[in-house]
C-alpha cells in the first residue's frame, strides 16, 4: 500500500483499519501523523455530536408498537399534509423534455414521475437481495416491460414492488461506478414522450417502454439520463 | 438469532434507537421531532418486517428509513446539494469564550447539510463512504469529496478552538 492508497483508505473508513493500512502507518511517519490528526478531529466531532437520547426512548417505541402509534400516526398525517402541499404548490417543479430541455412550470402531483420521486423519498428499499437473486428478478421484471439493460453496465441492488399513483409497480435500485438510481417500472400507464421532472433534491426521467413506461429517479438530472441510457427496448 | 419476530425487533430497538435518535437530531435539530422520526422509523420497520431478507443490511436500512422520513417532513425545506458552498463562512459563526466542545457543535451546526450529514454518518455512525452513498442515494466519490471538505472546514475551527483552550 502506498501513501495515496493509505490516505484514501483513511477517508473511506477511518475506523475500519486493515492490516495493510496498519503496516503502512507503522512505516510512514507522514501518514501516521495524518491518521493521528484525523482521529483527534473525529473524536472531537463525535464528542460534540453525542446528543443524549431521551430516557426510556426504546421502551416508548416498543409500547407504541404494542398499543398503537398514537404520536407516530399524528406525525404521519402532518407529514402527509406537508408533502401534499409541497408537491401541489411548489412543484414549481421544473419539467423538461429529456431531449430538448425545454421547461414548463406546472405539473400535477398525480404525475407518475412526481409520484415516483415521492415514493423513492418515502420508502427505503426493504432489504438488499443477493447479486444472483437481484439479477434473476431484474431480468424477469424488465422482460415484462419489454426492456433490457446493457450488459455489464450496472448492478441491481434491489428488485421489489411499490405503489405509484395507486398502481402496483416494480422498483429496482441500480448502481454504476458513477451513479445510483431507483427505476420504477409502470406496467399499465402509457407514458408519452420522455419527460424530466426535478424537485430540487431528486430528478425523475420518465420514458415509454414497450409495455407501460419506466421512470429513473436519481440525485441529478445528469445521473437520471445516464442511467436511462442503459436501457434498450428488448 | 434473536428468536421470535417480536424479540428480534425489541433487540433492534434497544440496540439502535439511541444512535438513530442522534442521527435524527442532527438532521432536524429538534429533540421532539427527532424522537418522532425514530418512532416512525421503527413503526415502518415493523410493518415491513416480513420483507426483510438480509440481517447485515438492517442498520443501513434503518438509517435510510429515518432519512427518508425526515425528507418527507422537510421536503420543501431541504437544501440542494451545493458542493461549492462557501465553507469559509462557518468561521463567522464563532462565539467568544465558549468551550472547544461547544465551538465544535456550533461549527457542525454551521456546516451545510450536504456536508454535515455524511460526516455524522461516518464519525458517529461508523459507516464507510460506500454505505453512506447508499443511504444518501449518491456515489461514493461524491461522499468522499464532501467528507474531505467538511473535515477541512471543521479542522480550521477546531484548530483555533484548541489553541484558545490551551492558551
Amino acid at each position: 500500500m502506498n501513501c495515496f492508497q493509505a490516505r484514501r483508505a483513511l477517508l473511506e473508513a477511518p475506523r475500519r483499519r486493515t492490516n495493510e493500512l496498519e503496516d503502512h502507518l507503522g512505516g510512514c511517519a507522514a501518514c501516521r501523523s495524518l491518521a493521528t490528526d484525523f482521529m483527534t478531529l473525529d473524536d472531537r466531532i463525535a464528542q460534540a455530536a453525542a446528543v443524549p437520547a431521551p430516557d426510556a426512548l426504546a421502551d416508548r417505541i416498543l409500547l407504541n408498537r404494542e398499543h398503537g402509534p398514537r404520536a407516530g400516526r399524528k406525525w404521519a398525517v402532518a407529514a402527509a399534509v406537508l408533502i401534499t402541499a409541497a408537491l401541489g404548490s411548489a412543484v414549481s417543479t421544473q419539467i423538461a423534455d429529456s431531449d430538448s430541455d425545454s421547461t414548463v412550470d406546472v405539473v400535477g402531483p398525480g404525475h407518475p414521475a412526481v409520484a415516483a420521486i415521492s415514493e423513492v423519498s418515502r420508502e427505503a428499499p426493504r432489504a438488499l437481495l443477493s447479486e444472483e437473486e437481484a439479477s434473476r428478478e431484474l431480468e424477469q421484471v424488465l422482460g415484462r416491460a419489454g426492456l433490457a439493460l446493457k450488459k455489464g453496465e450496472a448492478t441491481a441492488q434491489y428488485v421489489g414492488k411499490c405503489q405509484v399513483t395507486g398502481t402496483a409497480c416494480d422498483r429496482i435500485v441500480l448502481s454504476t461506478p458513477d451513479a445510483q438510481a431507483n427505476v420504477i417500472l409502470v406496467p399499465e400507464f402509457p407514458l408519452g414522450k420522455p419527460l424530466l421532472v426535478s424537485d430540487g433534491r431528486m430528478s425523475a426521467l420518465a420514458s415509454p417502454a414497450k409495455a407501460g413506461g419506466y421512470i429513473v429517479v436519481s440525485d441529478t438530472p445528469k445521473n437520471a439520463r445516464r442511467i436511462a441510457r442503459l436501457f434498450t427496448k428488448g | 438469532m434473536f428468536g421470535s419476530r417480536a424479540k428480534r425487533f425489541e433487540a433492534l430497538v434497544r440496540a439502535y434507537s439511541a444512535e438513530l435518535y442522534r442521527y435524527g437530531y442532527w438532521l432536524c435539530r429538534d429533540r421532539f421531532t427527532a424522537e418522532d422520526l425514530v418512532q416512525e422509523t421503527f413503526a415502518r420497520a415493523w410493518n415491513a418486517w416480513s420483507t426483510l431478507r438480509d440481517d447485515k443490511a438492517i442498520r443501513n436500512w434503518l438509517y435510510t428509513i429515518l432519512r427518508n422520513e425526515h425528507a418527507r417532513l422537510y421536503e420543501r425545506k431541504r437544501l440542494d446539494i451545493a458542493d461549492d458552498f462557501d465553507l469559509d463562512s462557518i468561521e463567522d459563526t464563532k462565539l467568544g469564550g465558549i468551550s472547544p466542545e461547544m465551538e465544535m457543535r456550533e461549527a457542525l451546526h454551521g456546516l451545510p447539510e450536504s456536508y454535515r450529514e455524511p460526516l455524522l454518518l461516518q464519525v458517529v455512525g461508523g459507516f464507510t463512504c460506500e454505505e453512506i452513498a447508499s443511504i444518501m442515494n449518491t456515489t461514493p466519490g461524491a461522499i468522499m469529496t464532501r467528507l474531505s471538505r467538511a473535515r477541512l472546514a471543521l479542522r480550521r475551527s477546531a484548530g483555533r478552538a484548541g489553541k484558545e483552550s490551551s492558551g
